[in-house]
């Protein structure tokens, strides 16, 4: 007997030491995530990756979504196969999951999850590369900046703004900072927790980054950190670090000149004041065909073309070489063949910058920087020196109002309008011309976020659905 | 409990040994001289006993006594009693049969129980039972034998003439992991390809199973319940298939030497034929609907020119592909049992040349299990085997059938292969007709002629098992097993065929693949199986660690000066491309079992295993399966007394099993990444997250419940009926996560599937008559699935079939078929609600029925009339549909018409108001009708006279004289004849469409002797 236990206690100890390496089998030829951040290179491709998602989210739903529910657009075409024909005629339910509604909300959470991917993998390499910790700690930074990125844009499109509860107590969206599992309660934080993390994540970045001008705008710098902190901020009604992100901006930017304008888009010259753009080089966009000018799926609306003085280089923008409405501002005319043209998405560029300046400084009541920055704007578009260029205002409601303007023309078409509008709380007020079944809709109203979308709410347990869905 | 009976039963060997007894040892065999197995050995008022092991040997110990008397005692056997002296030392005993009924059961990790002890279900074919069985795997020699068991091809469309087959063991428990069963040959699995069959790195999959010689096997035993194939583990789920192989013979027999040689002629059964339009036929019909689709007379294709004329051709492209095939074996083994050693010794040669040309199968194969024992304790026992398998293939698509009859497979010379027909393509401005220049893909004749497709395999198991008696009924055995298998496969495709041509001109392709496969287990145990009295205790207790995987190479590459040339080393430099994979599972297991039996009347068995799996999630790695069961022999019992009724059993068992087998990483919970084009940035290539990681996934787990009563009367009939039901949970399937964590649907442990089912197994010796003896046995299952749960209770529709909560996992998702308008000859459907439609919508497509047959089985009967004996066994399967390939390709009602040749059923079509017809009108423009429906679902009964056999034994004095201990002739048919409710005559019936191609028939001559 005691031989036998004897026997099966060596065997059991034997095996169970064995046991642990004996499973561990290495996977050669397989895809998984494991093997492919075993190396450095893979890293590096996962870098590319995430541009590319981050490119999807933008050129196939972010930016059409906050124009189209926004009122300066007019549809081309009337139907429910229209695309973006939810959003434009506030028409979104939770169960749409193949427009906007489910779209924005699973390509948003792709550029998070990589994001997520790369940071859980990258210390790792660190050891067996000492030689490329700067580099490794750089695509660190990146990651954090998109994670910050996509969880403001959505915080945007599915939450009420920032200012929708004194505290920002209000729902938003899901925080994800880390790989998360199927076994997990994932729900959603308030709209401050959200900004909380993204200005946390930004700061990350940015000590990684550093200070500096962009050297190549198509890739995230400590200065595109700096502006989206700057915009984050605006949003967040601290107006105060606003003007102190957009001055740290500015002082590094220059804003591109007059005779530049028009070829940043059309011509797809970066620009001097490109501070991140998302490279459209061989990536498809339909941005192009949701612009173009001989189909557009959606042109200006004449009231918008209206607030344009003819010598504005921005209206030369949102008219096509018939003179017909359209935006330009996706669409290379230069002779390129196909497979070299250029459709970049503009994230962030100076011009904002001044914006923001402008905007925070009139909220703090500083109407001399406010009415400058609006100046320097209007006055590039007008190519008129900035103390040339007409601006009246008797109160801080006239300066607010001519901002808003100025954000209209120089940021039209760009993903911001809807966006604007909610932060301003204003009302969406489109033209009595409008084709979109909602002609105006009051702020505030369940409308100005996005449903949940069903698939979500079906699958996640913990998930709240948005009042008024 | 079990320890404490355990350590007294070691304590009395031990004291038993101390005394210095004499002990009594020797060899129990049957009338025939084959060792017998678990002989119960009593010696009569002693409290213990023991039983013969795998060779029929014993050892018992009759204590100081001078003289005494030992009972043997078997199943199936007359109880023996023999008086001994103390002088005894040598007892050899031959005991006579009571009856003919297999008395033991082959259990895995050297366990063998008495039938009359089992407590599970578990169901075993012995050699004798299969001797006149085709040989070409040995997959197909259960068919229809084993109650619960079900072979079928996976498909039944022609895509390749060496069909994978489905081998479920009472029906299908997973949705996204495989559903066959486990295949084990004396101890060590046997690779059978993926979870569906599918050989990696090949293009055409030809199973391990056909390497093996048939010849070879003593037995197969197939575990169904949790008492058998839960100490399988995490493989258990699908039933284990325990298959034995020969070994020598007991101690000091004349060697014994058997040949057997086959000869057979196949040719296909034509009442299988799939039927088709022949040239008047077809014409007609290509007319009709030609003008139905508004298209001009003068326009029609088929018109004679130089390349073709059609007015006079009429091909049956069907004799083009099928033709009489025949095979041919010859074995020879020989055994023999010294005092010390016992061998048993196979060589084997196997060709079939397949009634559908172009096709061989060739296997060599050898086989050697020898068994040495050294001294008292030792023995070692090496089983090597090896075959070497050469397969040409050709495999017929549906060409045989689709080729117009109006096309002849040869030019105008007669020789030339026909690579191209010409006809008219429209007409011009002024009417004229525009000819051109087709190429005739459908004559695949040039491609089996002049291409090549061999796949040459070796195989070589080695399988060595060391056995230590530690004490009296205590064996401590160690076996390393390994299964390795070579595959080559070459093809190449002629410059003289279509296939040869790149861009139109005349390159040559050749491929060449590579892959092995290499699984090794290593098992260490200890077996412990004692009588002491009424008691009888046995169990287990052991490890076993395996490892199986396999590494591809493949390579391809074109543009070839001649045919004769082929080798990539000589293509095009810049056409060549080649790929490679690799892939290994590792699983670490510890198991036991034990089992006690009380005077024969009750016995309780119980069984776990632990197993570790490499390739599962992290923190899923380990998983545990058990098992209990019971059973209870009331015919034992004081207060039951029946002359009549021999055994009268009660058993039931429940326990756990799982299913590893899964195929793709995500199943295995690792996220993936993807590489790509499509996720470039800025003119680099990126890499992005396919599937999130999903660590927390596990293993499949089955809750398998069997209960069951056995009787066995006037020793001649036994009845089995069971019922099982068995419930899996876990079920792999894919669900929407949170898409914070992924956007892609990834794998879940989330469904749940139940099989329920009722066995019937009836073995009856209806005559036995000293020269006229009649057997039959017969087998009758059912099962039924049902899906009861599912990921987010979304059905997962398939296209034409579905898996939904509340219906089989096989059920059909059809629009119905409402017949034929028979004013306008219009196709009607019934939309979802049952309305009458005309307009086809998938939309419309509701559950029901399923592939599922409602009961299936088999019967076999024997005759034996003085040297002659007459076997037959007929298949049989009641209800069930199927959406049959052939069907749905053969009918499109005039739409496909100028280029494929369609059913003779066709015939059957509309063609002015008032018809009622089963077909639509036919038109060259279509309408619908030929888009999958009900119509096109056919009830899958039939039954089938699968093997019939008659033997002569020649006289003993007549052969003896010749040198020869016996000889026999045997004239044996398969697949004789098939027969569905609907066939008929000169029209397609699921009896035409059952199978890919038509059933083959083959009558072979069979000699066998023996030395």
């Amino acid at each position: 007997m005691k031989n036998i236990l004897k026997y099966l206690f060596v065997v059991s100890a034997v095996f169970s030491s064995v046991s642990c390496s004996f499973l561990n089998v290495e996977e050669k030829g397989k895809s998984d995530t494991d093997t492919f951040f075993s190396e450095i290179d893979g890293l590096r491709t996962a870098r590319v990756g995430l541009y590319s998602v981050a490119y999807d989210f933008y050129n196939q739903y972010f930016f059409k979504y906050a124009d189209v529910a926004g009122d300066e657009l007019q549809s081309a075409a009337v139907g429910s196969g229209s695309d973006m024909y939810y959003q434009y005629n506030f028409l979104s339910t939770p169960d749409l999951d193949a427009t906007a509604v489910g779209m924005l909300w699973k390509k948003g959470y792709v550029v998070i999850t990589n994001a997520n991917t790369i940071l859980y993998y990258a210390d790792g390499l660190k050891k067996n590369y000492p030689n490329d910790v700067e580099e490794i700690n750089k695509i660190k930074a990146e990651a954090y900046f998109f994670r910050a990125l996509a969880h403001f844009d959505l915080v945007l499109c599915y939450a009420q703004p920032y200012g929708y509860t004194s505290d920002a107590s209000h729902a938003g969206i899901p925080v994800a900072t880390r790989l998360l599992s199927t076994k997990e309660t994932i729900a959603r934080s308030s709209v401050k927790e959200v900004y909380d993390q993204v200005i946390s994540d930004l700061n990350t970045a940015l000590s990684i980054l550093g200070d500096g001008k962009t050297t190549d705008a198509h890739y995230v710098s400590g200065e595109a950190c700096d502006a989206l902190l700057a915009r984050v901020y605006l949003y967040k009604e601290d107006y105060a670090d606003a003007v102190k992100y957009a001055d740290k901006v500015i002082s590094e930017v220059t804003l591109t000149s007059y005779s530049d304008y028009n070829a940043m888009y059309t011509e797809e010259k970066i620009g001097s004041e490109a501070i991140f753009r998302l490279s459209g080089y061989y990536a498809g966009s339909t941005l192009k065909g949701f612009y173009n000018y001989q189909s557009p799926k959606y042109y200006p609306t004449d009231s918008f073309l209206s607030l344009f003085s003819s010598d504005d280089v921005r209206k030369t923008l949102l008219l096509d070489p018939d003179g017909n409405k359209a935006c330009m501002k996706y669409y290379d005319m230069t002779d390129n063949s196909v497979d070299d043209l250029y459709y970049d998405i503009s994230v962030l560029r100076g011009s904002e910058m001044y914006l923001i300046r402008a905007e925070a400084s009139c909220m703090q009541d500083d109407l001399k920087q406010a009415a400058s920055d609006v100046r320097t704007i209007r006055g590039r578009a007008l190519n008129l020196a900035a103390d040339n260029v007409p601006l009246v205002y008797y109160t801080k409601a006239d300066l607010m109002n001519e901002i808003k303007l100025e954000y209209r023309k120089e940021l039209c078409f760009e993903g911001h309008r809807f966006f604007d509008l909610a932060r301003w709380g204003d009302d969406i007020v489109r033209s009595r011309d409008t084709n979109s079944s909602m002609k105006e809709l009051d702020y505030p109203d369940h409308r100005f976020a996005l449903p949940i979308p069903l698939v979500e709410m079906e699958a996640n347990a913990a998930m709240t659905q948005n009042e008024g869905y | 409990m079990k320890l404490i009976a355990l350590s007294c039963a070691i304590v009395s060997a031990i004291t038993v040994m101390a005394q210095g007894s004499s002990v009594i040892s020797g060899i129990v065999t049957d009338s025939a001289g084959e060792p017998l197995v678990g002989v119960n050995i009593v010696i009569k008022g002693a409290p213990t006993g023991v039983a013969t092991d795998i060779d029929g040997k014993y050892e018992i110990s009759i204590g100081n006594r001078s003289s005494a008397v030992i009972t043997f005692s078997y199943v199936g056997m007359k109880n023996m009693s023999v008086n001994v002296t103390g002088e005894t030392k040598v007892l050899n005993v031959k005991m006579e049969e009571d009856n003919s009924l297999d008395a033991v059961i082959i259990q895995g990790y050297g366990r063998i129980q008495k039938k009359d002890d089992m407590v599970g279900s578990a169901y075993q074919v012995n050699s004798k039972d299969f001797e006149y069985k085709p040989l070409t795997r040995i997959d197909n020699i259960l068919d229809g034998m084993v109650p619960g068991l079900s072979i079928e091809p996976n498909t039944d469309s022609p895509t390749t003439t060496r069909t994978r087959y489905n081998t479920r063991i009472r029906g299908e428990a997973s949705l996204s992991a495989s559903n066959e069963p486990l295949w084990i040959i004396d101890g060590v699995p046997v690779y059978t390809g993926t979870g569906t069959n599918i050989v990696p790195g090949m293009s055409y999959s030809i199973s391990p199973l056909t390497f093996i010689n048939p010849d070879d096997i003593a037995s197969f035993t197939v575990l169904k319940d949790a008492s058998g194939v839960s100490i399988y583990g995490a493989d258990g789920a699908n039933g284990v298939i325990l298959v034995t192989t020969k070994s020598g013979m007991a101690a000091n027999s004349a060697p014994k030497v058997s040949a057997s040689f086959r000869y057979g002629i196949s040719s296909i059964d034509e009442s299988t034929r799939f039927k088709v339009l022949n040239a008047a036929q077809y014409m007609a019909y290509a007319k009709e609907a030609w003008v139905n689709g508004g298209n001009k007379a003068a326009a029609f294709p088929f018109q004679d020119n130089d390349l073709n004329t059609y007015s006079t051709t009429d091909t049956d492209w069907h004799d083009q592909y099928f033709g009489v095939g025949n095979n041919i074996l010859a074995n020879v083994s020989i055994s023999s049992g010294g005092k010390t050693s016992s061998s048993y010794f196979s060589a084997s040669y196997y060709k079939e040349k397949g009634s559908v040309k172009g096709n061989t199968q060739q296997r060599f194969s050898a086989r050697l299990n020898n068994t040495y024992k050294f001294g008292k304790r030792f023995t070692f026992r090496p089983m090597l085997s090896a075959s070497y398998n050469i397969n040409k293939l050709f495999s017929p698509s549906y060409e045989y059938y689709e080729a117009l009859p109006i096309y002849s497979p040869y030019d105008n010379d007669g020789f030339t292969y026909r690579l191209y027909n010409r006809y008219i393509s429209s007409l011009d401005s002024y009417g004229n007709p525009v000819w051109k220049d087709m190429k005739f893909f459908d004559n695949t004749i040039a491609d089996r002629d002049l291409d090549d497709n061999t796949q040459k395999a070796y195989s070589a198991d080695a399988n060595f098992v060391f056995e230590y008696k530690v004490i009296n009924g205590l064996t401590a055995t160690v076996q390393f097993g390994s299964s390795y298998q070579h595959s080559y496969e070459t093809m190449y495709y002629s410059r003289e065929t279509l296939n040869g041509l790149v861009d139109n001109e005349p390159e040559g392709y050749s491929s060449r693949a590579s892959a092995n496969f290499l699984s090794w287990t290593n098992i260490d145990r200890l077996n412990y199986d004692r009588f002491f009295g009424k008691h009888h205790i046995t169990a287990l207790a052991g490890t076993e660690l395996s490892s199986k995987g396999y590494n591809t190479l493949s390579a391809y590459g074109y543009g070839f000066i001649n045919d004769h040339i082929q080798e990539l080393a000589y293509s095009e430099s810049d056409s060549r491309s080649g790929t490679s994979s690799v892939s290994t599972t590792r699983k670490l297991s510890f198991l036991g079992q034990a089992a006690y039996t009380y005077d024969s009347r009750y016995t309780l068995q119980a069984s776990v295993r632990r197993e570790g799996c490499s390739s599962f999630g992290k923190y899923a790695k380990w998983d545990n399966y058990f098992s209990i069961g019971g059973a209870w022999n009331i015919n034992k019992e004081s207060f039951f007394s029946s002359r009549d009724i021999n055994l009268l059993k009660l058993k039931a068992s429940f326990g756990t099993s799982g299913n590893s087998r899964v195929s793709s990483a995500q199943m295995k919970g690792l996220g993936i990444f993807s590489y790509g084009d499509s996720y470039s940035y800025n003119g680099e290539i990126g890499g992005v997250v396919s599937t999130p990681a999903n660590p927390g996934i596990s293993w499949e787990t089955t809750y398998m419940t069997n209960a069951g009563v056995d009787v066995r009367m006037w020793k001649r009939l036994s009845v089995s009926l069971e019922g099982y039901y068995n419930y899996t949970t876990n079920l792999l399937s894919k669900i929407y996560t949170s898409r914070v964590i992924g956007d892609q649907r990834i794998y879940g442990n989330i469904g749940e599937i139940s099989n329920t089912g009722v066995e019937l197994t009836v073995n009856s010796t209806n005559i036995d008559h000293k020269n006229f003896r009649w057997n039959t046995d017969f087998n009758l299952s059912h099962n039924r699935n049902r899906v009861e749960k599912l990921a987010d209770d979304k059905p997962i529709s398939y296209g034409t079939t579905v898996v939904a909560e509340g219906h089989d996992s096989d059920s059909f998702y059809l629009v119905r078929w409402a017949g034929v308008d028979s004013s306008t000859g219009a196709p009607m459907w019934y939309d979802k609600d049952g309305n009458l439609t005309y307009n086809y919508s998938t939309a419309d497509r509701v559950i029901d029925k399923s592939s599922t047959p409602t009961v299936s089985g088999g019967m076999s009967n024997t005759f034996e009339l003085y040297d002659f004996a007459l076997t037959f066994q007929l298949n049989y399967s009641i209800g069930g549909y199927s959406l049959c390939s052939l069907g749905m390709n053969g009918i499109d009602d005039g739409y496909g018409i100028t280029d494929e040749n369609v059913s003779i059923n066709s015939l059957d079509h509309w063609s002015r108001a008032g018809d009622v017809s089963a077909n639509p009108r036919i038109s060259t423009i279509s309408s619908s009708s030929g888009r999958a429906s009900t119509r096109f679902l056919y009830n899958k009964t039939n039954i089938r006279l699968q093997n019939l056999a008659l033997s002569y034994n020649i006289p003993l004095n007549a052969v003896k004289s010749a040198g020869f201990s016996s000889c026999k002739i045997s004239l044996i048919a398969d697949n004789l004849y098939l027969w569905t409710p609907d066939q008929k005559h000169n029209r397609n019936s699921y009896k035409t469409m059952m199978y890919g191609y038509p059933v083959q028939r083959t009558i072979s001559l069979s000699l066998d002797f023996t030395l």
